[in-house]
């Protein structure tokens, strides 16, 4: 156990934490407050995986975008707990509760036979994690690495980068359609807000 | 001291993540926090994809990128995914003022 | 204690110095900032202003202040507790955090040791500014709900989606600041970008072909509704709202949403002087004082620095005085029809001009750019050393 093993361990238990509360506590505005917790967790292993790019887009457009939107929602439609009555499928909860199980084991037990295999390589040589002993980085290594990967993106990802281009675009067609008011007497201007994806 | 850390804990720990997504799927009726837990499944399936660059790069020497563009676009597919999903709570939300899972069974509005 | 070891302990006392400072900067900024805004708007309104406390009424802050913090703590019967303590400090926060990377002079030499006078130059810098103040929205959206009030609810809806969708416009602005940045041989730490725009005002980024003063307006509005400003400032319309988010708030905590309010100004002023105003660049390449006065000479920047965020603090206020509030649907229409279109042309044009050959100046490579940030600037990193 080093500091490194330390400090990913709290990250990590964190995460894992804060993700039991998304799915186990009653009230939705909580829930998206804990998965953007989980988030953030995720944006610092990032950081120790030296994808800083990919760490601060995390931040921007889950952190930033995406649960804001989640949080709108909910306070929009003003969603309180569930109600407490029988589960339509009988047994629901447990049958989830032992899917998941099997999941994870199965998951566990793959990776287990693929780690025992043949000696892991450490992922991070961890000069990030050396920098917390105040040693200069080599160079520039963000910039160098958005610029790669701007360049990738842009040479050998051009038509999928293009398609998802199209794809927002369905999408934000797509939520101002089915946000919309459809009767047309009650079709008032402050609609406007509504048509935001 | 070495500072290192394995590259099969993040695997490990996208496995739990991973799980405990599919879990809220499964087990919660309000269909805003099943997106939530779907959010939590694309993240692991991220976390995965990231862990895999970086080790990819250290072993043949050189970075490499293409995990973290999986990753980004991942990222894009799930803001697409959520603009609409969201749309449509919304939409359903309008027409019967409740957006339990289990009570939405009908196509038409 | 090896030397270097030593020179460790050093790098890590001139970062907290470095952070100290700031913060202590800003918290004794804000009360006068806010003695600022009350006697121009009473100075537009033809009215007085605050005169009482101390000479022109100086003092009137710092009397508030004290006021607020001795005031009886009250906590609404009806609000979700943990979230309405959570509220300011989640807003607090970034707040503070963004000022880090934002480059407030050049390099000053004391007692020996050179550093550059910023809190740490992040090699993606202008990325992390971008993730910490799209958290911003976080501290008002929580204050909405947890006061369980309709009023602050709806300041709290109100201002989610005006983040969001001024989050976007503002975004697009970068993008073109960082392509006419690039063009002139910067990166995407603010050192970076400041150091691209050195030998007089023709050489900011505002300036570029004419075209850059468009980022650098839709950065300025963006920035405006980023920060709940007038005449965006929906999110607390008195008339509409009470007070809006902080309808239920008071005493400290009330005071903790007023400094990050005025934090976070000081904030876009800041960035919007690094991004296209050149930093703390004169205005003009001369040097007047000679180099025998070292320090005061190393001062200079920061005077220039403080001179252009004071500009836009001015225009702060000026629009507060002088503007409307818009209604909302004119709000979302602006920021989705117009600013949103508009930047993203913009980004168009930029690139033209870029791809069609324009080049400021051959930079030779790494030699005349960042001398200082790659001996020293980067190497006090405090924390976990972040990007």
């Amino acid at each position: 156990m080093n500091v490194a093993n330390l400090g990913f361990f709290l990250v990590a238990g964190l995460s894992i934490v804060s993700a039991g509360f998304v799915i186990f506590h009653p009230n939705p505005v909580r829930s998206a407050l804990f998965l953007v917790v989980n988030f953030i967790c995720l944006a610092i292993l990032y950081l120790t995986l030296n994808a800083q790019l990919l760490a601060a887009l995390q931040v921007i457009v889950y952190a930033g975008a995406i649960m804001v939107l989640f949080l709108f929602v909910i306070m929009l439609l003003n969603l309180g707990g569930e109600r407490a009555r029988e589960d339509a499928l009988a047994g629901q909860k447990f049958a989830g509760g032992f899917l998941a199980l099997v999941v994870l084991g199965a998951l566990s037990v793959g990776l287990y036979q693929v780690v025992s295999a043949k000696e892991t390589r450490p992922v991070t040589d961890a000069w990030r994690l050396e920098q917390m002993r105040f040693q200069a980085p080599p160079g520039k290594e963000g910039e160098v690495q958005i610029a790669q990967i701007g360049s990738e993106l842009f040479r050998n990802y051009l038509y999928p980068f293009e398609l998802t281009s199209v794809l927002l675009l369905v999408g934000l067609i797509g939520a101002v359609l089915l946000a919309k008011r459809r009767l047309p007497e009650q079709s008032q201007p402050e609609g406007q807000r509504r048509d935001r994806p | 001291m070495s500072l290192t850390i394995p590259t099969h804990y993040y695997l490990y720990l996208s496995a739990i993540l991973f799980t405990t997504g599919a879990l809220g799927v499964l087990i919660r009726r309000n269909p805003i926090v099943i997106f939530m837990c779907v959010e939590l499944m694309l993240n692991a399936v991220n976390l995965t994809f990231i862990t895999f660059s970086t080790q990819h790069g250290l072993r043949i020497g050189a970075p490499q990128y293409d995990g973290q563009i999986f990753a980004f676009f991942v990222m894009v597919v799930a803001a697409a995914e959520v603009a609409v999903g969201l749309a449509i709570i919304v939409a359903i939300f309008r027409q019967r003022h409740n957006v339990d899972v289990d009570e939405v069974n009908a196509l038409r509005g | 204690m090896d030397g270097e070891e030593q020179s460790v302990v050093v790098e890590l006392i001139i970062a907290l110095v470095k952070i100290a400072l700031v913060v202590a900067v800003i918290m004794v900024l804000v009360p006068f900032l806010v003695w600022g805004e009350r006697k121009y708007v009473a100075d537009v309104q033809v009215r007085i202003g605050p005169n009482r406390v101390g000479p022109f009424g100086l003092l009137q802050s710092l009397a508030d202040g004290i006021k607020l913090m001795f005031k009886e703590d009250i906590l609404p019967g009806h609000v979700d507790r943990v979230l309405y303590f959570l509220a300011p400090i989640v807003m607090m926060i970034p707040a503070l955090c963004v000022m880090a990377v934002i480059p407030f002079g050049n390099q000053i030499t004391l007692f020996g040791h050179t550093t550059r006078l910023v809190v740490t130059d992040l090699p993606v810098g202008i990325l992390y500014v971008l993730a910490l103040t799209s958290l911003g929205v976080y501290g008002v959206v929580l204050a909405g709900w947890a006061s369980n009030n309709k009023y602050s609810l709806l300041g709290g809806l109100r201002s989610s989606a005006q983040m969001v969708s001024y989050e976007l416009p503002m975004g697009l602005a970068i993008v073109a600041a960082l392509m006419i940045s690039s063009a002139k041989g910067g990166e995407m730490s603010l050192v970076s970008i400041v150091e691209a725009q050195k030998d007089g005002f023709w050489n900011w980024n505002f300036l570029w072909w004419g075209i850059g003063f468009l980022p650098f307006l839709m950065y300025w509005i963006c920035g405006i509704a980023e920060t709940n400003r007038a005449p965006f400032d929906l999110p607390e319309a008195e008339t509409e709202l009470v007070a809006g988010y902080h309808t239920e708030y008071s005493g400290m905590k009330f005071a903790l949403f007023f400094l990050a309010e005025y934090a976070n100004m000081l904030n876009v002023g800041a960035i919007a002087t690094t991004l296209f105003c050149g930093g703390w660049h004169s205005p003009i390449p001369i040097e007047i004082l000679p180099k025998s006065m070292g320090l005061l000479k190393a001062l200079g920047p920061v005077f220039w620095f403080s001179v252009k965020v004071g500009f836009f603090i001015w225009a702060y206020y000026h629009l507060r005085a002088t503007l409307p509030r818009l209604r909302y649907d004119r709000l979302m229409g602006f920021a989705w029809k117009g600013l949103v279109p508009l930047a993203l042309v913009n980004i168009l044009i930029v690139a033209t001009i870029i791809t069609l050959g324009y080049r400021e100046k051959p930079v030779p490579p790494s030699t005349s750019q960042r001398p200082a940030s790659q001996a020293v600037g980067m190497a006090g990193q405090p924390g976990p050393g972040g990007f």
